[in-house]
């Protein structure tokens, strides 16, 4: 009768040690990866509140399923496809939301353009920079919503193409698409002709 | 020429990648730098009054007190309702039935009244009938007699 009841205490004491060690693990990732996630996620909605929000959503949701997280992926790639959802779920409630548009804490792209590497440049270069920062940004913002996720991951994260396929859920030929969509808008309003 | 011309396009084209390319890199920077600044700040997240009410009704206590009243209220109205409809209903068909019965009092009352008179008038053609039976046929002869004797 009392062999049961020893075994239940271990089965208990691994299971609070593994939740502790999965605990601790997750802890690691989030506090590595929180910055690109946030990053993204502004470049995406141009707006810091609702990107620490979201950010915090997309951790908050990954380590609920963290015990479920197989590692097909890197784990980059599949906060970034948490990140995306939630991203699109925002998307899609402001546009239910309607009267929201007019309260939202958008920064404008001007505004967005402001901030430049403190690297060693002119004034002149950095006049140019900024002009052609504003020029992306007002590229960026008439793409569409794939467009411009495909667009960040690409020129903002640096991410190769099997990766943004992984990330979005898209085929690599449907990635290359939407990149070269973006870029063709980008071009075109740098003055460029291809 | 021509190798002179597709040389310039060549150029031009490679000038312009270039442009592209300082342009994206440039972009890239500054999200990094505007990302670096915004994520060492910190930040008070501002939330609307309606934001507020909104979470204070989404919490599960509070959706519990209000289903509640609502169903008290639901109840109060399906139950009350009909009630109280059939308690005037029943008031106005006690008043009517008293009143139904009052004037059946009163012509009962009236018959009542009547009734006497009728009896009196039946009573005296009765007794006139009775007096008339009283005097049979069969006297009359000694009812002469007598009258005669008398005479004498």
């Amino acid at each position: 009768m009392g062999k049961p009841a020893a075994a239940t205490v271990l089965t208990e004491d691994a299971a609070r040690e593994a939740a502790a060690q999965q605990t601790a693990e997750f802890a690691e990732v989030a506090a590595r990866f929180r910055p690109q996630i946030f990053r993204f996620l502004l470049a995406s909605l141009r707006d810091p509140d609702a990107a620490e929000t979201l950010t915090q959503d997309c951790l908050l949701k990954a380590h609920r399923n963290w015990a479920s997280f197989r590692g097909e992926s890197s784990v980059m790639t599949w906060l970034l496809r948490i990140a995306i959802n939630l991203q699109k779920d925002h998307w899609r409630s402001r546009r239910l939301q309607f009267w929201k548009l007019t309260s939202t804490n958008s920064v404008d792209a001007d505004d967005a353009s402001q901030w430049l590497p403190s690297g060693e440049s002119s004034p002149e270069q950095q006049t140019v920079a900024k002009d052609q920062v504003r020029q992306v940004w007002k590229a960026v913002k008439g793409l569409s919503e794939r467009q411009r996720t495909v667009f960040m991951l690409r020129h903002v994260e640096e991410m190769e193409i099997h990766e943004i396929a992984g990330a979005i859920g898209l085929s690599e030929g449907t990635v290359k698409a939407h990149l070269s969509r973006a870029m063709v808008r980008v071009r075109a309003e740098l003055g460029g002709k291809r | 020429m021509n190798f002179e011309g597709q040389g310039r396009e060549t150029e031009d084209v490679q000038l312009q990648d270039a442009q592209v390319d300082a342009a994206l890199r440039n972009f890239r920077e500054s999200v990094h730098a505007w990302s670096g600044q915004e994520f060492g700040r910190a930040r008070v997240i501002r939330r609307s009054r309606w934001d507020a009410m909104s979470r204070v009704i989404a919490r599960p206590a509070m959706v519990w007190a209000m289903a509640s009243t609502l169903a008290c209220a639901l109840l109060v109205v399906s139950v009350g309702v009909p009630v109280s409809v059939h308690h005037e209903r029943q008031v106005v068909a006690d008043r009517q039935a008293a009143l139904d019965r009052e004037r059946a009092m009163q012509a009962e009352a009236a018959k009542q009244q009547a009734a006497p008179a009728m009896s009196d008038d039946e009573l005296l053609s009765h007794v006139d009938s009775d007096i008339a039976q009283a005097a049979p046929d069969a006297m009359e002869p000694l009812a002469s007699l007598m009258s005669e004797t008398a005479a004498k």
